[in-house]
């Protein structure tokens, strides 16, 4: 009867064991998948994908275009012209 | 040309730009700094001129060019150096390159100041919102520099003489004669066909009139060279007189520079005595394959023993080892001209040629080597009946 328990216990143990290896596993698996085969933007998709597919990421906004396309923001932040002096050089060059 | 805005410098068109090539390079890659609303730190480490230096933004791209253009004379000025090095003495080389920097050295002009942007010695700034251009617009671009004479001569702008039959026939610009290879630093006559890497070994020039005549005119009117076109006198003068001595017309000479640094500034500035016309023609200083011409139009150029005297005293010493009659390419080519009306209207005909008589007394000994000794004789008049075009 002893031993009858003791393999009882072994039993249970393996079992549980090897069960939460599988889930282990299959996570592990799950995880890799999504992070290798879509954009970080994408991958709640992978959880339901029934969810209607979100816009692409807006480009990050480019500085230097907006503001040296921008006439009256150039006027504005132009440092101050200091006067040039008249060429004092005669004849032709 | 009227300087543009500071605004208008550095105004980038946000509509065309982004849809051109370098319009899908990120900013930054060219110019450096970093992407920030604020002025002062986006324009940390700002580079303003990214195609200066060797490697620089373009030749990651444009590596054929970038393997020549370091050495073309648009960047290095050699011309100047060559003439510089050949009147002076060692000893005195340092003051010059002083003096290089000082007046001289605003005409070297990177990628962008052809393509992009005007260029530094007329105030800079962007053609078209930074849109850049293959062919560099001329007026803002070729003759912003070579204006004085070229330009004026070429857009006829010279008061009385008529522009270069190749801009008002044929509206040509600069480019369609002196192509890119041309102006990246090697001659476009060899370039156009050798594109072998072998080819861009060809020792950089020193000099605009060094080493293979490029262009050439028979590049385009190849008739003239092989007797194709019935016209006797280039039969007979072909090989002795360059084009523009029967083709060209009066054009622009220059005095007395001298370069010196304002009391009251403290900017560079220069002073030219005397420009006015000129039309004489002189012997080739420089015979050689290309340019085998006894006879070529030479243009007094304003240069002088004592130029540079602000920075010291006697640093061309070696001034007259070459004239300051120099061999001249007027760029004002015309069908008619005066002087090849008729055979006497050049043979015998005093006025033409840059004889002793018209050389100052102290240029003399510079010019012997240009300096006609004895024109070319009238031709009787029966024989001009038959050697008339």
């Amino acid at each position: 009867m002893r031993i009858l328990s003791w393999l009882i216990i072994i039993l249970m143990s393996v079992l549980l064991l090897v069960g939460c290896q599988g889930r282990a596993y299959s996570d592990l698996r799950e995880n890799a998948s999504v992070s290798l085969s879509l954009p970080v933007g994408l991958a709640a998709n992978s959880v339901n994908p029934t969810a209607v597919a979100e816009e692409p990421a807006a480009p990050a906004p480019n500085e230097c275009l907006n503001c040296h396309a921008d006439k009256d923001r150039l006027i504005e932040t132009a440092k101050p012209v200091e006067p040039v002096a008249e060429s004092e050089s005669k004849g032709v060059g | 040309m009227a300087p543009l805005e500071p605004w208008e410098k550095v105004l980038v068109s946000a509509e065309k730009f982004p849809e051109t090539v370098h319009g899908h390079i990120a900013c930054t890659d060219c110019h450096g700094g970093v992407q920030s609303a604020e002025k002062d730190i986006a324009h940390q480490a700002l580079v303003a001129r990214p195609s200066e230096g060797n490697p620089n933004a373009c030749s990651k791209c444009h590596t054929d060019i970038a393997m020549v253009y370091p050495g073309s004379l648009h960047a290095t000025l050699q011309g100047y150096w060559t003439v510089l090095e050949t009147r002076s003495v060692p000893a005195d080389h340092p003051t010059l390159e002083k003096m290089f920097s000082n007046h001289c050295y605003r005409c070297h002009a990177s990628c962008g100041d052809c393509h992009v942007a005007q260029p530094s010695s007329v105030g800079g700034g962007l053609f078209e919102g930074h849109l850049f251009a293959r062919t560099p617009p001329m007026t803002r671009s070729c003759t912003a520099c070579h204006g004085s004479r070229v330009g004026n001569e070429y857009l006829g702008k010279n008061e009385g003489f008529p522009g270069d039959v190749h801009f008002r026939e044929g509206r040509m610009n600069c480019v369609n004669c002196h192509a890119d290879e041309e102006m990246h630093g090697q001659p476009s006559n060899c370039m156009q066909c050798h594109k072998s890497p072998e080819t861009v070994s060809l020792p950089a020039a020193n000099h605009r009139y060094a080493g293979l005549q490029s262009p050439t005119c028979e590049s385009c009117h190849p008739d003239t060279i092989l007797g194709k076109d019935n016209i006797e006198m280039h039969t007979v003068h072909g090989a002795d007189l360059s084009c523009q001595v029967c083709h060209s017309i009066t054009y622009t000479s220059c005095d007395g520079c001298h370069v010196a640094i304002s009391d009251k500034s403290g900017s560079p500035y220069f002073e030219t005595q005397n420009t006015y016309s000129t039309f004489l023609i002189g012997l080739n200083p420089q015979r050689s394959y290309t340019r085998p011409y006894k006879y070529i139009p030479v243009r007094h150029i304003p240069t002088s023993p004592d130029a540079f005297e602000f920075y010291g005293k006697n640093l061309l010493p070696n001034f007259n080892l070459l004239p300051n009659w120099a061999y001249a390419t007027p760029h004002n080519i015309q069908l008619k001209t005066p002087q090849a009306e008729t055979c006497n209207s050049c043979h015998g005909n005093p006025d033409l040629f840059l004889t002793i008589d018209k050389v100052n007394t102290d240029e003399v000994e510079a010019n012997q080597s240009v300096i006609v000794p004895l024109i070319p004789a009238p031709i009787l008049e029966t024989l001009e009946g038959t050697t008339s075009p």
